[in-house]
C-alpha cells in the first residue's frame, strides 16, 4: 500500500490580510497529517517537496497560450470555468481564472518535441522540469512559469470531444496538486484517472474525489472529522485500523481503542474498537 | 504509399546476418575518435548481468504524469500515424555528450536540464533489411543527475533497436520509447529486450504474445547504481522484426527508405 504522509501546512494569521493575487511565501506553522491512498478515498497528491499551487485563496491564474477558440482554446475556457465555480462541503474550493499573463501557460507541442523531453506518448502533460517554486515547493506565480504541453495537432484534436474536454481539466489538477489516479484503482471513475485507453469513457468533469484531494492541499479543508461512528473506522489488522474523515475520506491509521469488557455468555467476555472489531477473552 | 515489399524470408536471413554484426562490425577507429565527450568507456558485458562498476547515481527521478499515455499497442498507432514514414533501426552508442557540450552542439536548453544527447552508429534498417553505416545523434529524456525510473542513461556499447521517427543523419534524431529494445548481441539467438512500458504488448492474429512466455521481467544495473534498466519482455529478434513489419504493411505505414544506404553504398 503506498502510504504517503501529506504535511500540509497553512499560513500564518498574516495570511488572511495578504491580497489573493499575492504569492504566499509566509511560514508554515500548523501541520495536519492525513493519508491518502487512492485505493481508500479515490484521490491522490503530491507531497509536500513536489510543485503545486500554493493554497485555495490565492487566484490560479491561466493563459491560453498557443490556443484559440477555435481549437483547444474553449476547452481550457470551459476547464477554468468548472474549476473556478467548484464548491466543497458548501463553499468555493478554489479560485482560477483566465489571464494572458497567468503563470499557468498552455502550450502546443508536437510529437517530436513530447518524447524528446519524456520516455513514452502522451496527449499532453504538465511539463514542471524548468517550473520555479518558492522554498515550500509552491509554484511561482510569474508569466509563464509553469507549461501545459498539448499534443493538438497530431493526435488530441481528432479525439472525441470527451478527451479534449477532460484533458483541460486534468492537467489544471496536476497543477494544484493531484497525482494521477492509476487503472488498478479506477480505469474512469475520477478526472485524474490517467489510464483509460482509447477505448474507456474517460471522465470530464471534476468528482467529488477530486475536489476532496483539492480541498486537502489547498487547505481549503483542514478540520478533520472524526467520528466513533463504525461508518468511518475501518478495520486494517487485529492491532490497526484506518479513522476516516467522512468530509474528505483521508485518514489517519490508529491502533484500536477497546471499550470495556463485558459478558458474552457464560464462559467468555468481549470488548469491541469504534471499527467494530471484537475482542474475546474467557471470563 | 510505398512498400518496400520483401519477402519473409528475407528479412529473417537478414536479421540472421545482423546477427553476426552486432557487435564485432563496429569501426573501432571511428567509434574510438567519438569516444570521450563524457569520458565514459565502452561496455562489452551480457546485457542481463548487473554492471559491477555504474557510474551514476541519480540525484532525482523525473515524474512526468501524463495524459492519455497509451494502453495498448493499438493505442499506440495514434501516436505512430501521424508521421510520414516508419522505420526499426539497430544503433550502437558511441559516446555521450556533458549537458553543455550538447548545449553548445545544439543550442537547445533541454539538454541542460531534461534530456542527454549520444553520438551513435546506426547499423541496420530492419524494414529495409539492409545493413547502414551512419553516425548521427541521438537525444534521449533524462540527464544523468534526473533520470526517468527504469531508463537509465547509455552507456558507450549498448546496442539497441528502435524506432527512430523522422530520421535524418544530419540531425538530431530522437527515440520513440515505447518501441525501444535492448539487443543481447552476446547470446547466438539474438533477442531484443523491451525497455518498460508493460502494457503495449505484441500479440498476433491469433492472440498469442510473440514474447518469450518464460521470461519473468528483470532489473539489470546498467550505469546507474540506483536506476536499473527494466526489461519486461524478451522476444526474439527475427520475430519482432516481422512482427512490426507485417503490422506496419498492414496498416500502410510508408516505410522509410531515405538512408545513405549500405556502408558499401557510401563508400
Amino acid at each position: 500500500m503506498n502510504k504517503i504522509k501529506i504535511l500540509l501546512l497553512f499560513l500564518t494569521a498574516s495570511f488572511c490580510a495578504v491580497s489573493i493575487l499575492s504569492v504566499s511565501s509566509s511560514a508554515h506553522t500548523v501541520s495536519i497529517v492525513v493519508e491518502h491512498d487512492p485505493q481508500y478515498t479515490g484521490w491522490d497528491i503530491y507531497d509536500e517537496s513536489e510543485a503545486h499551487h500554493s493554497n485555495y485563496t490565492t487566484a490560479i491564474t491561466v493563459n491560453k497560450g498557443d490556443f484559440t477558440s477555435a481549437d483547444f482554446g474553449n476547452y481550457i475556457t470551459n476547464a477554468v470555468t468548472q474549476w473556478n465555480n467548484a464548491t466543497f462541503n458548501g463553499t468555493d474550493l478554489l479560485y482560477m481564472k483566465e489571464s494572458s499573463t497567468g503563470y499557468i501557460k498552455f502550450c502546443k507541442k508536437t510529437l517530436a518535441q513530447m518524447q524528446k523531453v519524456n520516455k513514452g506518448n502522451a496527449w499532453a502533460f504538465v511539463y514542471r522540469s524548468k517550473a520555479t517554486t518558492d522554498s515550500n515547493s509552491h509554484y511561482t506565480l510569474n508569466s509563464g512559469n509553469v507549461e501545459i504541453w498539448v499534443n493538438w495537432d497530431d493526435v488530441l484534436s481528432a479525439k472525441a470531444t470527451g478527451c479534449k474536454t477532460h484533458t483541460a481539466l486534468h492537467e489544471l489538477g496536476h497543477v494544484i496538486g493531484l497525482v494521477d489516479i492509476p487503472a488498478s484503482v479506477s480505469p474512469n471513475a475520477y478526472l485524474m484517472c490517467n489510464e483509460f485507453g482509447s477505448y474507456y469513457s474517460v471522465p470530464k468533469e471534476i468528482t467529488i474525489n477530486d475536489k476532496q484531494g483539492a480541498a486537502v492541499i489547498l487547505g481549503q479543508h483542514t478540520n478533520h472529522s472524526f467520528s466513533n461512528s463504525g461508518t468511518w473506522n475501518e478495520k486494517i489488522d487485529n492491532t490497526q485500523h484506518r479513522r476516516i474523515c467522512s468530509v474528505c475520506e483521508g485518514y489517519t491509521i490508529q491502533n484500536h481503542s477497546f471499550g470495556a469488557w463485558s459478558d458474552y455468555g457464560q464462559w467468555l467476555q468481549v470488548r469491541f474498537c469504534c471499527c467494530g472489531y471484537a475482542q474475546y477473552r474467557d471470563k | 504509399m510505398k512498400h518496400s515489399l520483401i519477402p519473409k524470408y528475407v528479412i529473417i536471413a537478414a536479421v540472421t546476418l545482423s546477427i553476426t554484426a552486432c557487435s564485432s562490425e563496429t569501426v573501432q577507429d571511428e567509434k574510438n575518435d567519438l569516444l570521450g565527450h563524457s569520458g565514459i568507456s565502452a561496455t562489452s558485458h551480457s546485457i542481463l548481468e548487473d554492471n559491477a562498476d555504474p557510474i551514476y547515481v541519480a540525484d532525482s527521478f523525473v515524474d512526468i504524469q501524463a495524459t492519455g499515455t497509451p494502453q495498448s499497442y493499438e493505442d499506440l498507432q495514434d501516436f505512430i500515424k501521424p508521421y510520414e514514414s516508419v522505420n526499426f533501426l539497430k544503433y550502437e552508442i558511441i559516446s555521450q555528450y556533458t549537458p553543455e557540450e550538447a548545449y553548445e552542439f545544439s543550442g537547445d536548453d533541454m539538454f541542460l536540464y531534461g534530456a542527454t544527447l549520444y553520438d551513435i552508429h546506426v547499423t541496420y534498417d530492419y524494414m529495409n533489411s539492409q545493413p547502414l553505416d551512419i553516425y548521427t545523434r541521438l537525444s534521449s529524456a533524462g540527464t544523468p543527475e534526473s533520470q526517468f525510473e527504469g531508463f537509465p542513461p547509455y552507456l558507450p556499447g549498448e546496442v539497441y533497436a528502435c524506432f527512430l521517427p523522422d530520421f535524418d543523419e544530419n540531425q538530431i534524431n530522437y527515440e520513440f520509447s515505447e518501441l525501444l529494445f535492448a539487443i543481447d548481441c552476446i547470446s547466438e539467438d539474438v533477442q531484443a529486450y523491451h525497455l518498460g512500458f508493460e502494457k503495449i504488448n505484441f500479440v498476433d492474429q491469433t492472440g498469442k504474445s510473440i514474447a518469450d512466455s518464460d521470461f519473468s521481467p528483470l532489473s539489470v544495473i546498467t550505469s546507474t547504481r540506483n536506476n536499473p534498466v527494466y526489461y519486461v519482455k524478451k522476444i526474439q529478434s527475427d520475430k519482432l522484426v516481422e512482427y512490426l513489419y507485417n503490422d506496419w504493411l498492414s496498416r500502410d505505414y510508408d516505410f522509410q527508405t531515405s538512408f545513405r544506404k549500405t556502408k558499401e553504398e557510401h563508400e
